[in-house]
């Protein structure tokens, strides 16, 4: 399409509801994550009272929540808690700002496309997940209470067998939504990487941030399909009574097996940790170098390691199965394979630690966030070797480690790598600056109690704190553990108090912060290509592309007088536009839609 | 490139420094004590992993703060401009990834294999065993041992609820399966834990070495009160479990109930299972 010919303003509906453009899509991702992540959170803190202080009214809003038990949480209350602390986050914190909002926003201007290639699909995806969240977020107000199963939803307590209410039924239902939504999302991704790229932009002369969220919608479009079909069967157990995974327990009878819940839940829930961390790899690969004013370490290594580990990702997930009584062969099978895994990551970790060593760093509030990405999944990843091995997982599984474990890889790292990239790209967002004082505070703030808050979750798990426990003081083996409780606790509270400087910051900056320079960050990938605020069709012409997007300091353009170098710059020496489209095999893309 | 000598003392700083501050912490935060003959090989697999670890922590943590503080932007030193694409960048960070899998990775691989095979799921069939069945429910945990005539499901099997008693010194093997949903039978004093599921047996075995009192613990999410699905694990001397088998066996056999369904959920001993 040109981006003028069949330009007409929309009304407020077609604007800001029922819009079709990308950027006005990946803003209502962001709000209904923001909303995802305030719940989640607020979900965790109140957990985490609980924790500390078993059977005691919870202080301020505990009354109102809890009116029956008198503010206190009771255990029914607290096993909702954790199963929709998971679950929100999972799919309606992480899952729309990482993948929906970042991939919506990014791939089409970091790959030079006007939009996305089929945007009606991506209006869809929205509303579909918007439809997920009403059955989500509704089924914790249904007679019966809402799910309380733990995220993972294991039959045959997830059938009715264990929970009869509308609420577990209404979960599943969501689940499946926002599963039909994730693959919409996907489908799209994957086309429009491949068929919209700017002329001269060959595969690996694109952003890390856009392999990151490529392979995770790739990731997506396997794998959400197994996790749909499980909610399909689970949806026929608990509504038309058939007896797909609730069945050999004395109280029904029947010929189903609730362990083939757990693979199919597995084979998409192992690549589902990697379709969370994929995005904020991507993201931090790129703003490491971009701060650090030096290309990205073996960035074709980067990306291929990036791959190696989507490929392999499918391929470890009865590591989660140790003590189901898997089979020998396949443990051993699994457990190997999950080993392997941590070859790629370790070398695209190192290429990380390389590309931050003899910058010139900028420690401006993006590059803080992506440091604590590297620290954190450090620890993360590191304490995961403990779980591939079947010895010590027969011990650590269930317990605390598991849930520190996860929780540094997957969840800190994730909200990390998330607000690296908010803090990055608000000024093209926005055409507005985050306050960086107030950024610098909610990092420092954040890195320290969420290392107090796992890390301390690792010690009490390696002393034997098995997980989902409403009241530790059950167990006279856990009694001593209760000052670390308190401590993370503690800590968990003020990591929550810390993102109140975050919400200050983005709502002031929103309205009124600060104006944002064209190219804040001098930065020479694509979306600072474009103007501020950014045209109806993204771009006035769309750039040829003449190089990757990490040339900095690099000694052939010392005489620029700057330190970086616009992938769209055609300097001496350059081919000429031909010449380079020819060499790529990336002429520029048809007129996909219009 | 990062260079050697400062990698190496990295390394040395992670010992003296990181090592003893970390196993300070860890001595503080140990598990209950190790009652089995097995649940050494996870405790010392654990720690000479840990160390492993620490020592590759306090690199990474070294090249960040570091970096940070030496390399930040008002410092005039050259930048580094270094792509590493060359086939010697790829040799060097291969050859690194592939150390650190074949000795931290390989020795939790190795030990592994040799655990599950010589120990863990290492289920004897034969030999002067105590045998146990299992049958855990919301929330409760019922036991099954045989009573005098050596057989399952028979008149006079002691069945006990959240109270296993057995001997010390003799290996035990454990059946189980589940009554509702599913449940994780985990001795935190035996460094293992196996799911019981309804629908198929699953298995356990360990030897118990030292008598007393120790937690059984459900490890498996399994309903609202999860929380204080707790039994007691009575570890008995062999004189001490002898006496209350004989008498336990006479009450159950005086005690039987043909008519009671609920009582008889043992099955038949799988031997070869």
């Amino acid at each position: 399409m040109s981006a003028d010919a069949h330009h007409h303003e929309p009304g407020f509906v077609g604007k800001y509801i029922f819009s079709m453009d990308h950027k006005m899509i990946a803003k209502q991702f962001l709000w209904l994550g923001l909303v995802g992540l305030a719940v989640g959170g607020l979900m965790a803190m109140l957990m985490r009272w609980n924790l500390a202080n078993p059977g005691e009214a919870v202080p301020l809003v505990g009354n109102m929540l809890f009116p029956d038990s008198g503010g206190v949480i009771p255990p029914d209350a607290y096993a909702s808690l954790f199963t929709m602390h998971g679950t929100i986050m999972i799919f309606f914190a992480i899952t729309p700002l990482l993948i929906g909002c970042f991939g919506n926003f990014c791939i089409p201007l970091m790959i030079g496309a006007r939009d996305m290639v089929f945007p009606l699909l991506n209006m869809l995806s929205f509303w579909t997940a918007a439809l997920a969240s009403v059955f989500m977020f509704g089924s914790i107000f249904v007679p019966l209470g809402g799910a309380a199963s733990g995220w993972t939803a294991y039959p045959t307590l997830s059938t009715n067998v264990g929970l009869p209410g509308l609420g577990m039924t209404m979960w599943v239902v969501a689940i499946f939504l926002i599963g039909t939504s994730s693959i919409m999302g996907a489908v799209n991704y994957i086309t429009t990487v491949i068929r919209l790229r700017a002329p001269g932009m060959g595969y690996f002369d694109m952003p890390l941030t856009v392999w990151g969220l490529w392979l995770t919608a790739i990731l997506n479009a396997l794998f959400v399909p197994v996790i749909a079909a499980a909610m399909v069967l689970l949806f026929f157990d608990r509504v038309f009574g058939t007896q797909f995974f609730a069945a050999g327990s004395a109280v029904v009878d029947g010929t189903g097996d609730p362990i083939l819940y757990q693979h199919l839940f597995w084979i998409f829930g192992h690549p589902e940790v990697y379709i969370l961390i994929l995005p904020a790899w991507g993201v931090v690969s790129d703003l490491l170098s971009f701060f650090s004013r030096k290309p990205a370490y073996g960035y074709k290594i980067t990306a291929l390691g990036m791959t190696a580990v989507t490929v392999l990702s499918a391929v470890v997930y009865g590591h989660h199965m140790f003590s189901t009584g898997l089979s020998p062969l396949l443990g051993q099978s699994f457990m190997v394979l999950t080993m392997i895994i941590s070859v790629p990551a370790e070398i695209f970790f190192l290429n990380w630690l390389h590309t931050i060593w003899k910058g010139r760093i900028r420690m401006a509030t993006p590059m803080l966030f992506s440091l604590g990405v590297v620290f954190v999944f450090g620890l993360g990843g590191l304490t995961g070797l403990y779980l591939a091995s079947i010895s010590t997982d027969l011990y650590l599984h269930d317990t605390y480690f598991v849930v520190g474990h996860f929780h540094l890889t997957m969840a800190a790292a994730a909200f990390l790598g998330f607000f690296a990239g908010l803090y990055y790209w608000f000024p093209k967002f926005t055409g507005r600056m985050l306050n960086e004082n107030l950024g610098k505070i909610h990092f420092a703030g954040s890195i320290i109690t969420i290392t107090i808050v796992f890390c301390g979750m690792l010690l009490q798990g390696w002393a034997g704190m098995h997980r989902r426990i409403y009241d530790h003081s059950v167990y006279t083996y856990l009694q001593h553990l209760a000052p670390m409780t308190n401590i993370i606790t503690h800590s968990a509270l003020t990591l929550g108090f810390f993102q109140l400087f975050f919400v200050v910051n983005f709502f002031r900056s929103w309205f009124a912060g600060e104006k944002a320079p064209e190219n804040p960050w001098q930065v020479g990938t694509l979306e600072w290509a474009t103007s501020n605020p950014i045209p109806h069709g993204n771009f006035e012409h769309i750039p040829v592309v003449f190089r990757g997007p990490h040339e900095f300091n690099n000694p052939d353009y010392a005489h620029l007088g700057r330190d970086w170098v616009a992938q769209w710059e055609q300097l001496p020496g350059d081919p000429s536009p031909e010449e380079r489209i020819a060499s790529t095999h990336v002429p520029a893309p048809q007129a996909a839609h219009s | 490139m990062i260079p050697l000598r400062r990698l190496l003392a990295a390394v040395v700083i992670g010992l003296l420094g990181a090592g003893p501050a970390s196993a300070g912490f860890l001595d503080a935060y140990k598990p209950p004590v190790d009652i089995s003959k097995e649940g050494h090989r996870v405790d010392s697999l654990f720690y000479v992993t840990t160390i492993m670890l620490l020592v590759l922590f306090a690199i990474l943590s070294y090249v960040l703060v570091v970096s940070s503080i030496r390399h930040r932007g008002k410092s005039s030193h050259h930048v580094h401009f270094h792509r590493g694409h060359a086939t010697r960048d790829l040799t060097i960070a291969a050859v690194i990834s592939a150390s650190i899998f074949f000795v931290v990775d390989g020795n939790l691989l190795y030990n592994s294999y040799e655990d599950i095979n010589d120990a863990f799921w290492n289920y004897p069939t034969e030999g002067d065993l105590t045998r146990v069945q299992i049958m855990p429910q919301q929330w409760a945990w019922r036991f099954r041992l045989p009573g005098n005539d050596g057989q399952f499901n028979t008149a006079d099997d002691i069945v006990t609820l959240n109270d296993l008693r057995i001997p010390v010194d003799k290996q035990v093997i454990a059946q189980m399966q589940s009554a509702d949903v599913i449940h994780s039978f985990f001795l935190p004093n035996v460094r293992q834990k196996i799911d019981a599921n309804p629908g198929s047996v699953t298995k356990m075995t360990f030897t118990p070495l030292q008598t007393g009192d120790f937690e059984v613990v459900c490890a498996e999410m399994c309903g609202l009160n999860h929380y204080k699905m707790r039994a007691e694990m009575k570890v008995l001397s062999t004189a001490d479990y002898a006496r209350w088998h004989e008498e336990a066996s006479f009450w159950a056999l005086s005690g039987f109930d043909e008519e009671d369904a609920e009582a008889h959920w043992g099955w038949d001993w799988e031997a070869n299972e």
